[in-house]
């Protein structure tokens, strides 16, 4: 092994790369599947329930649902565009306040309130709805409830809240577009355009070749992948043992990305195959989002070992003491698979030869 | 006597049941052309990618100046040069991108190639993306490429084909020139011109086999038949006569041509290469 | 456009999609996947809070809270340690607990405050919690004899059709984004059919016999149409898309197909390689999936939703689907997707044509 080559092959493909769609797809798919997947599984799962408020007077109703968490409080000034809104279900419910409304409350009165709701809207959610109308209007009339609520909270030392559950998710996604796919497809791409016939027939050897590649993949993948760390904040108490889970990371799917790269005949194949075969892999970034599914599924899928890792250690404050069987099955995984690497170089120096 | 740059013996490779090549054996001295000149199929792919290192023969033995292979691959590697028949260059990459990346590979520190690219005729073109050359220029860039090393053994496969005729002329041009720097060339065509016109000796290879190996002139001396085309006016129209000169009566049927025909033209004809190619396989070269 | 010729085109297109084994084994592979996806996807809509609550003297209050709205319930515990334990292992569907002390009533009546204990399991949403401690509040209330002076529970006005007990379910949002993803990724299936015919030149070939450009324009608008439709259709009748209204899912989802036909043929026009290919084709399918996830939203989508391409055939699918819409009720959607479908087809054409024509 020639390291000065490996070198040479390493900067040939670094300077491919931005030439190529493949880098760009490499850094900006893995960013924009993060703020697309933060955005739309964040949103979906966090909810709150949507309050449209028409105040025709002067009331301290919409002032005091707005300073609220946990509902979300729009204000207008039309009732009929509002009834539309509701309708529409664009708001869960809504409020048209009459004027002098808060007045009338204050001395002791009943005054009507409509209350309009969409006929979308759950039955819990006009539950909360209808309730914190009341308390709204209760601290207008300046009533205080006879009650003090003592908060307890249970199980926080378990809960993981979504955003730091999807994770394993963004940073799947970095790593392995990155790590995997890079390689996979310079390695085939260059099989099929016969490049790699005329760099075989220099001093360069296989292993240089596929050492070259995987270098690319995995650097790209560890940057891409502390980037993602760096945007969700989840590096933990141990970025150290984060960066040690993210590289070794790296490698392992970068292996994986030798092997598929040596083993499809073309592009569309290899396309083919990680659409096929993806979801395999992709176990564990689900999982996660799931805590409630029995995780050891997740265990059978290699790329368990790097991303659990980093979810405990980014999300669930683990220790790096607790994580060393995952260690050991990583460094095994990534380990065994250099043969499979080395045997499918060979293999694919064959195939070149004796393909026309 | 020096030794050979190229010393093939009885080398033998199979696909399966498909005997590609068997029992090929010859000898390229420095400075010397060997074409080989086969139809498709007829092993002459498979036989360099064996010299060349890409292919381990299943029999026989090769050496390359005088190393072994595969034994001394990286060595032999270093000192020959490849021009695949393939335009396989990294089309993202300009020529000069191309060049100073394979002489890294060479381990060619200090590489200028603005020489190599005049040399085939791509000065000022040297900064341009592969993707913007013309065939004519790819193929020229391959031919540098294979140059690079100021190799002592060059692998040529197919050099020229569908080239246009400036750019065929160029790329022999720089054969020529390597051949009489002292490089061993190996050059496999199905065109029978270049081979005539380039090579030292010319080997029929078919089926996996050479069935002939000499110089051009001796194959056709030897094998091909002579004749004089005789074109006279008849009647209304023109009429040929071939007469081959080794026919026991050529003279007489001349001498009487030109005495009683109404001459237009007499040429006198040799064989050509595909024509002795014909003789030996039974078959054209396509 | 002659019929045989177009016919022998699209033969040609088919047996070359078929014959590789690999590539039609994963995307059949593919559609089961989807279709298993859809059936993990809850189908339910829980609509109710569930809230456990231990108390003393307090029945007839709890339970017409309980009763008071459909979106709560109540599960009573004996003690606080009952009441602990379930919501920290979440049983009987318990979200969090209220603990009234023994005395609570006594001493609202008094005129003390009393103290509740809320148990709140972590991570439960702020709406929950307002709920929770407006129903201590309105307990409290009710001891001390101050009714509310408003009662938006009883006076609420229901616009649009009530669907209490009926909801949307997470599977029923899901199901335009699982059809639309499937025509999204034939997009990439067709302009690399596409693409590879121009990169190796063979449309040349096809071009230099009787062949013309229409012929091959057409073969590939019918070849990339039909197998997109085929397969949103096998998906679509596997989840149950088709049942509600048949003739108008197939004519969405057949526009759906020459939307995504069109961009294809675009993306595999410009691609030089497969993974140009891929990337255009991605940056169309990307903006091409927004109005499939904003359909996991509740409400209008924003305008700039409504104006891309596919749109129509997301409110098309989940009207139909989902409220049972009628042709007259989808007919602006169903306008909106046939024009786009056109317009893209349209253009697909013609810059294909294009494309071919210069090389």
């Amino acid at each position: 092994m020639n390291l000065q080559r490996v070198g040479h092959i390493v900067v040939k493909d670094l300077r491919l790369g931005p030439r190529s769609p493949l880098l760009l797809f490499a850094v900006v798919m893995p960013l924009l599947i993060t703020l697309l997947v933060a955005a739309v599984f964040g949103s979906l799962f966090d909810q709150q329930p949507r309050l449209g408020i028409v105040d025709l007077g002067d009331s301290g109703i919409p002032e005091a649902a707005a300073a609220l968490d946990g509902i979300e409080v729009t204000t207008s000034t039309d009732p009929a565009a509002l009834a539309d809104r509701v309708e529409r279900h664009d708001v869960d419910a809504g409020l048209v306040i009459p004027e002098g409304f808060d007045d009338a409350v204050r001395a002791g009165e009943e005054p009507d309130l409509e209350f309009l709701v969409s006929g979308r809207s759950l039955a819990s959610t006009r539950a909360v709805l209808a309730v914190t109308t009341i308390d709204l209007v209760r601290e207008v009339a300046g009533g205080e409830p006879p009650v003090e609520v003592v908060t307890t909270v249970i199980g926080a030392e378990d809960y993981v809240p979504l955003g730091d559950r999807l994770i394993p998710l963004t940073v799947f996604y970095a790593v392995v577009i990155a790590g995997m796919f890079l390689p996979a497809s310079s390695l085939v791409e260059e099989r099929q355009k016969r490049t790699m016939d005329a760099v075989l027939v220099t001093p360069a050897r296989m292993p240089e070749i596929l050492t070259a590649k995987a270098i690319v993949g995995i650097s790209l993948a560890t940057v891409m992948g502390l980037i993602t760390l760096a945007l969700n904040r989840a590096f933990g108490a141990n970025p150290g043992a984060m960066v040690l889970f993210l590289v070794l990371g790296a490698v392992m799917v970068a292996e994986f990305g030798l092997v598929l790269g040596c083993w499809a005949r073309d592009v569309n194949t290899l396309y083919t195959a990680i659409k096929g075969g993806g979801i395999f892999i992709f176990l564990p970034a689900l999982f996660a989002l799931f805590p409630g599914v029995p995780q050891w599924i997740a265990r059978i899928a290699p790329t368990y070992y790097f991303l659990q890792p980093i979810y405990d250690l980014g999300a669930r404050g683990a220790s790096f003491g607790s994580l060393w069987d995952e260690l050991a099955v990583c460094l095994a995984i990534v380990t065994l698979l250099v043969p499979a690497v080395a045997a499918m170089g060979r293999r694919a120096e064959h195939d070149l030869a004796i393909v026309t | 006597m020096s030794r050979p740059a190229i010393a093939a013996a009885d080398l033998g490779y199979s696909y399966g049941d498909v005997r590609a090549v068997d029992g090929v054996g010859f000898e390229v001295a420095p400075g010397e052309t060997l074409g080989f000149l086969g139809p498709n199929g007829a092993g002459k792919s498979t036989t360099i990618k064996m010299l060349t290192g890409q292919l381990r023969p299943q029999q026989g033995t090769i050496e390359i100046l005088g190393m072994r292979l595969p034994d001394r691959l990286d060595d032999v590697q270093g000192r020959i040069g490849v021009c695949f028949e393939e335009k396989n260059l990294y089309t993202a990459m300009s020529g000069k991108e191309n060049l100073v990346f394979f002489a890294r590979l060479f381990g060619i520190r200090r590489f200028d190639p603005e020489p190599l690219l005049d040399r085939v005729g791509l000065g000022g073109r040297g900064d341009d993306r592969v993707s913007e050359y013309s065939k004519g220029m790819r193929q020229r860039l391959m031919m540098a490429r294979a140059l690079i090393n100021r190799p002592d053994v060059l692998f040529l496969d197919e050099p020229t084909d569908g080239l246009d005729p400036v750019s065929a002329r160029a790329i022999r041009d720089v054969i020529r020139a390597e051949a009489e720097r002292g490089a061993a060339v190996l050059l496999t065509t199905h065109d029978m011109h270049e081979a005539d016109s380039l090579s030292d000796r010319v080997a029929f290879i078919n089926q996996g086999r050479i069935l002939a190996l000499d110089a051009p002139e001796a194959l056709k001396l030897e094998h091909g038949e002579r004749s004089i085309r005789i074109r006279f006016r008849s009647g209304d129209g023109v009429e040929e006569e071939v007469v081959p000169l080794d026919d026991p009566g050529a003279a007489d049927r001349v001498r009487a041509a030109v005495a009683e025909r109404d001459l237009i033209t007499i040429h006198t004809e040799e064989a050509t290469l595909e024509d002795v190619f014909v003789r030996f396989a039974g078959r054209r070269l396509e | 456009m002659r019929g045989p010729i177009v016919a022998a085109i699209v033969r040609k297109d088919a047996r070359a999609f078929t014959r590789d084994r690999f590539f039609f084994f994963i995307t059949i592979l593919a559609l089961v996947a989807y279709a298993v996806v859809y059936f993990f996807i809850p189908s339910n809509v829980d609509e109710t809070v569930t809230v456990g609550v231990h108390q003393t003297g307090l029945d007839e209050l709890i339970r017409g809270v309980a009763a008071a709205s459909r979106g709560l319930a109540v599960a009573e515990y004996d003690s606080s340690a009952d009441l602990e334990d379930a919501v920290t292992r979440g049983a009987d569907g318990v979200v969090a607990g209220l603990d009234f002390p023994t005395d609570f009533a006594e001493t609202v009546a008094a005129g003390e405050r009393a103290r509740v204990r809320l148990l709140l399991p972590a991570g439960v949403s702020e709406d929950d919690r307002l709920l929770l401690e407006g129903i201590v509040g309105e307990v409290a209330f009710a001891v001390a004899g101050v009714p509310p002076p408003v009662d938006p529970i009883t006076d609420a006005v229901v616009l649009g059709t009530d669907r209490v007990g009926d909801q949307m379910s997470l599977q029923d949002q899901m199901r335009p984004m699982l059809l639309f993803f499937v025509l999204m990724v034939e997009t990439f299936a067709l302009a690399s059919l596409v693409s590879i015919e121009i990169q190796e030149r063979t449309v040349t070939a096809v071009l230099a016999t009787p062949a013309r450009i229409g012929d091959v324009l057409a073969a590939k608008g019918i070849f990339g149409t039909g197998l997109a439709f085929v397969e949103v259709l096998f998906l679509a009748l596997v989840i149950g898309a088709l049942a509600p209204n048949l003739p108008l899912m197939l004519v969405a989802l057949l526009l759906g197909s020459i939307l995504v036909t069109g961009f294809g043929m675009i993306a595999g026009s410009f691609g030089r390689d497969f993974m140009e290919v891929l990337f255009i084709s991605f940056a169309f399918m990307i903006p091409l999936a927004i109005p499939a996830m904003a359909a996991l939203f509740p409400g209008t989508a924003p305008l700039w939703v409504r104006l891309i391409p596919s749109f129509g055939l997301v409110d098309v699918i989940g009207g139909v689907t989902t409220d049972g819409e009628s042709w007259r009720e989808v007919s602006g959607a169903l306008a909106s997707l046939a024009a786009w479908s056109t317009a893209a087809f349209v253009a697909g054409s013609m810059i294909l044509k294009r494309r071919v024509s210069t090389l």
